[in-house]
């Protein structure tokens, strides 16, 4: 009899416990009702308060990055792509041009002749100087070029491997030759792994030369994916700064980010979950900004393997989303439908309105089923990010009420990829989400041979020629017409299906202002400033 | 003794070839290299055969754990394939805070539970035995990341006393990452303290002892205790040596910079230097702290350490009486 | 024997050892009861899918009633996806019951065997084993598991062994320390000198003796087992989902755990039953098991 009271209480002890989590809130969190989420009207947004007047700053502002790769603080690094590497950048280094809502605007470079898609002469400024005292040359930029081609495998190297030759005419003028046409060169240039490096601090200490920049920001401290210390910049050659030290600091979990940003350790929390959006939303303290990138979710199809092969099996497969549930189940509604059925980044230019969207429609499946070779196998859905292994859960429950048997396979991103490699591709059906930019040949990874992206071994020699032709052609009209066609051809073969668009969402406390939000995540907080009177 | 000492130390240079090589094999049976988590975009087919010949990969296992024995033997670690880091660096930069926790914990943990176990041993069968036995089984039968979510949320976001997460504010910080794997240690060592007690307190000397008019106290700490503690002491070994390893998750859940996550991100990269070198610098660890716990057992038991230091003699087996 | 003056016979039964400590396991009332739960989870965990098709209530998801606090329809809530979490739990008994009891026995009789030997024998053999262990007790759980089931295939005996391996060196480790304070007892040199051979004196005198705090680490070890399955669970090196495995739904449900805490407590409530239960057996059973506990 005692050892049940000793069971009864310890019970009791943890029904206690979990109860003091949930307390005085209410239990149900309520999903939004019909929020239309909150796109970026511009593809970069300021959001928070604004600067006042005789207004006094905190001093040290703590920023909580999500989960991703900060291993290495140099832009050219492969292992340095994730959201708070290239914050991280944004502070500490500038770069050539800057995107200001589609339109290029002078940075480092102050104007630039474009001769044909192959050949770029740049005139830089003459008065900027790195926080190690030299002053900023053309050399520096040819350096920059130099170690981003080193950097095999990084997001530099995917941007500026299309340089062939540079030419270093002056100080201040330089001379880019790409080993072929591309007129989406300059785009590449305002993105933050493109920064420019200083070629003394680099050659002398090649690990912690790449944390010398030119920007607002200088490294104080830096441990390898926990941490950064930054502090101003007092002699920066743009407006400095009303804040004195930034502190980025990643955090695994999302239930600490969110606690972290109540209870006052972090005024700047991103990442956090949408299960927690609503309570940020509804604390008067503070604020919560959402907004959607580029990227797409997707469903892929693997096209070397014989049941995929199928269009009518495939045709089936993209009856099966229900879109509006897999939204509320993953996101908590905080994510948007696809506006088209063309697989394309949600503000990438040239989005194909034309092609219809497959809704969610189960007898249209069934009836492609039944045209389609599938005899009975188990087929197998692949997904390693949380929110597409559940979608791979909803989807097996789906083929499931239609006598398809699936079964889940998850991995982490290494295993992913040595799954749905392109020459040696496993996977059957592969849920996962798509790295899109705000310029139109990010499509292209998708459908080259060899690349990583492929996840779907999906060649098709028409869109490759559609491609080619469009970032050489300085026709505005013509590259449009090439990029709706590419998207007409891969909806035609309907091999990758979008599924949807993550809305993520940051919280800040009220008084918090000058976040930057741009549509590829690389949000830009070297301007940020917390009033305090 | 001190031959002893040094002959286990001795160990440590064949357990480090074998480490080494488990993990090399291991990485190598994994799903993935480390060509997986860069991406390979804009590479030419001879650019991405460079980058296979730089890692090695085209070469057999082998060959690789072979280069990095023979950097080891020259005292080099290597820098971490992924990210360049020198790994001898990155381990020592961390291995303080995991130490730290560790020991915090550990404070925790055996400051709870013994007097815990002795007062559910000394109550056994009534309701504060059960009592205690419930609050033990708390901290054994929750996934650590679960306690420790939940001690955020009661004593960091409802009351505001500890800080969620970070490595900054010296004790504040550590107390509640140190309880969340105390209650661990508690839960096992109380157990197991109760269970050696009640072993220990039926035994003959003990009525000896208090016939002789010993004060209680007394025979509980001295008597009863001593003899009780050798599986004590096993299981806070096997405690540490668990928290020590399995530290990755309480690190995560709040944040602190130690050497679990960084073994954890070594191998979601297949970096076979770095997680090589860590598991490495870990093992000696360990081999020590086991080291520690065996020559404790020494100390507290006479006969054992009559064993430790009994001289091998000319064609008998070493540890039969002659 | 014949008492004269009442003249009634007391008869003496003869029973085996394993008799004896059953008989005396009776009398204690909480290891029944911990026996009894532990019954009661076989029965849950062999029948569940009987009453309840696990393909409408495990694979099928409702999203429109994700995430319903507790209610009369759905009495432990539903979870992220729309299911039942009381069923689901249900249905979990089995993964628990299975990688908790089964790894911590393949650890058990590979881990005490190895100990006996090498508290026991000493010298080389001392050496050898006891640095093995200590080689694999510094190889981190996450990789050794990772590797096994990706080599051996992701499914629940490959899991077994995955955690079963990591329970081998804590077994060792407390099973030489036993030995090493027995083996100088009275009892086995008297055995050594009668000739007993090695192996008999190891399994009848040895390991018996030692048994008290094995068995206290083999019922904390049911506990680390599970939550062990849960961490390999949680990175997809587990029972392929939507198993409903309690460590998993523990895992998955705690970006929830401080707004939709039930999603986490009831798994948390069943592991802390099944540990507690074999807690208490393991007590009952040590109690039994103690020859000088003569009652």
């Amino acid at each position: 009899m005692k050892k049940v009271i000793a069971m009864a209480l310890c019970a009791v002890l943890l029904l206690c416990l979990f109860s003091a989590c949930s307390g005085k809130e209410s239990n149900t969190p309520t999903p939004p009702a019909e929020t239309s989420p909150e796109i970026l009207e511009d593809k970069t947004t300021v959001v928070g308060a604004e600067k006042q007047e005789d207004a006094k700053y905190q001093e040290s502002i703590t920023i909580i990055c999500d989960n991703t790769q900060m291993a290495v603080l140099d832009p050219a690094s492969p292992q340095g792509g994730g959201q708070g590497s290239l914050m991280n950048f944004n502070c500490i280094h500038d770069t050539l041009v800057e995107n200001d809502n589609g339109t290029l605007i002078p940075c480092l470079a102050l104007k630039w002749d474009v001769e044909d898609s192959q050949h770029y002469t740049l005139y830089l400024r003459d008065d900027i100087y790195f926080h190690n005292g030299e002053k900023f040359t053309a050399d520096d930029v040819a350096f920059t070029i130099e170690h981003a081609k080193a950097a095999k495998g990084g997001q530099a190297f995917n941007r500026l491997s299309v340089v062939d030759t540079v030419e270093v005419i002056d100080d201040t003028t330089i001379k880019i030759t790409l080993n072929r046409p591309n007129n989406d060169f300059l785009y590449y240039l305002y993105s933050p792994v493109c920064s420019i490096l200083n070629r003394e601090a680099c050659e002398k200490d090649p690990e912690k030369g790449p944390w010398i920049g030119t920007g607002a920001w200088i490294v104080e401290k830096f441990v390898s994916n926990e941490y950064s210390e930054l502090k101003v910049n007092e002699n920066y050659w743009g407006e400095i700064p009303v804040t004195k030290k930034l502190r980025f600091i990643k955090v695994a979990e999302e239930a600490t980010r969110y606690m972290m940003l109540m209870n006052g350790e972090a005024d700047v929390a991103f990442g956090c979950s949408p299960a927690d959006f609503d309570s940020i939303r509804s604390n008067p303290e503070f604020n919560l900004y959402t907004y959607v990138i580029c990227n797409a979710g997707f469903v892929g199809f693997n096209m070397t393997d014989p049941l995929m092969q199928d269009i009518n099996f495939r045709k089936a497969v993209a009856c099966l989303l229900n879109r509006s549930d897999i939204i509320k189940g993953t996101r908590y509604g905080y994510g948007a439908a696809p506006t088209s059925g063309a697989f394309w980044g949600y503000t990438t230019p040239y989005k194909n309105e034309d092609l219809p969207l497959q809704d969610y429609d189960v007898e249209l499946a069934k009836e492609y089923l039944e045209k389609s070779k599938y005899n009975g196998e188990t087929v197998e859905l692949c997904a390693w990010i949380p929110e597409f292994k559940t979608i791979c859960q909803i989807l097996q429950a789906e083929l499931m009420n239609l006598g398809v048997k699936a079964e889940v396979f998850e991995t982490d991103q290494a295993g992913f990829m040595a799954h749905c490699k392109f020459d040696d591709n496993k996977s059957q059906i592969v849920c996962t989400s798509g790295g899109w930019t705000g310029y139109p040949s990010s499509t292209a990874p998708f459908f080259t041979k060899g690349s990583t992206s492929n996840v779907a071994s999906y060649v098709n020699p028409e869109i490759t020629e559609l491609l080619n032709t469009a970032v050489s052609t300085k026709d505005e009209a013509e590259r449009e017409r090439c990029y709706k066609e590419v998207q007409r051809l891969a909806y035609e073969d309907c091999v990758y299906v979008p599924v949807m668009h993550i809305q993520h969402g940051v919280g800040a406390a009220k008084n918090v202002g000058g976040v930057i939000l741009t549509e590829e995540n690389t949000h830009d907080l070297s301007h940020v400033f917390k009033i305090i009177s | 003794m001190i031959r002893y000492i040094i002959k286990r130390l001795l160990w440590l240079i064949p357990i480090i070839f074998c480490v080494a090589f488990i993990i090399y094999a291991l990485i190598d049976l994994a799903p993935g290299t480390i060509l997986d988590t860069i991406s390979t975009e804009n590479l030419s087919p001879e650019e991405y055969q460079q980058l296979v010949e730089q890692y090695d990969l085209d070469k057999p296992m082998i060959y690789r754990y072979a280069k990095y024995m023979l950097n080891l033997l020259r005292g080099d670690l290597g820098r971490g394939e992924a990210t360049g880091l020198d790994v001898w660096r990155e381990y020592t930069s961390r291995f303080p805070a995991t130490l730290k926790l560790a020991i915090a914990g550990l404070i925790i943990g055996v400051a709870l539970a013994i007097p815990l176990g002795i007062i559910a041993a000394k109550n056994a069968g009534t309701w504060v035995d059960n009592l205690v036995t419930g609050f033990t089984m708390i901290g054994i039968s929750m996934p650590s990341f679960c306690l420790g979510l939940i001690l955020i949320i009661c004593f960091s976001y409802k009351i505001n006393i500890f800080p969620a997460g970070g490595f900054d504010s010296g004790i504040r910080s550590m107390v509640l990452p140190a309880v969340a794997s105390g209650l661990l240690m508690a839960g096992t060592t109380a157990r197991q303290t109760r269970s050696s007690m009640l072993e220990v307190m039926r035994a003959d000397y003990l009525r000896t002892a208090r016939a002789k008019g010993v004060p209680e106290k007394r025979v509980i700490r001295k008597h009863a205790l001593g003899n009780a503690l050798i599986p004590i002491i096993t299981s806070i070994g096997n405690t540490l040596a668990i928290m020590l390893a399995g530290s990755a998750v309480v690190e995560s859940v709040f944040s602190w910079p130690g050497v679990g996550r960084l073994t954890v991100q070594a191998v979601n990269s297949r970096d076979a230097t770095l997680t090589c070198g860590c598991v490495i610098l870990t093992c000696i660890v360990f081999v020590v702290l086991l080291l520690i716990v065996d020559l404790l057992y020494a100390l507290v038991d006479p006969r054992i350490k009559a064993q430790y230091t009994a001289k091998k003699r000319k064609g008998e087996k070493k540890h039969e009486k002659s | 024997m014949k008492n004269p003056e009442t003249a009634v016979t007391t008869k003496k039964k003869n029973r085996s050892r394993a008799g004896e400590t059953w008989h005396r396991l009776k009398k204690n009332k909480g290891a029944m009861l911990g026996l009894a739960i532990i019954i009661l989870l076989v029965l849950i965990a062999l029948y569940t899918s009987i009453f309840w098709d696990y393909n409408t209530m495990i694979v099928k998801v409702n999203i429109p009633e994700r995430v319903q606090p507790p209610s009369p329809v759905h009495p432990f809530g539903t979870d992220d996806m729309g299911r039942d979490v009381l069923i689901r739990t249900l249905y979990g008994t089995r993964y628990s019951l299975i990688i908790g009891f089964g790894a911590t026995a393949i650890g058990l009789i590979i881990g005490v065997l190895l100990g006996a030997v090498a508290g026991y024998f000493g010298g080389i053999y001392e050496d050898i084993i006891m640095r093995a262990t200590d080689i694999f007790a510094s190889i981190p759980a996450i990789l050794m598991g990772m590797v096994i089931v990706c080599v051996l295939g992701a499914s629940l005996p490959n899991l077994l062994i995955a955690v079963g391996i990591t329970a081998v060196p804590a077994f060792t480790r407390i099973t030489r320390s036993m030995v090493l304070t027995i083996r100088n007892q009275e009892y086995i040199e008297a055995a050594k000198c009668i000739g007993t051979p090695n192996l008999k004196i190891i399994i009848t005198e040895v390991i018996p003796n030692s048994l008290s705090p094995i068995i206290v680490v083999a019922s904390s070890r049911i506990g680390s087992c599970t939550i062990q399955a849960a961490g390999l669970s949680f990175l997809g090196f587990g029972v392929p989902a939507p198993a409903p495995e309690w460590g998993a739904m523990i895992s998955l449900s705690r970006n929830y755990i401080r707004t939709a805490p039930w999603m986490t407590l009831f798994p948390s409530l069943f592991i802390i039953i099944m540990v507690l239960a074999f807690n208490i057996l393991g007590d009952g059973l040590r109690d039994a098991l103690d020859p000088k506990l003569k009652r």
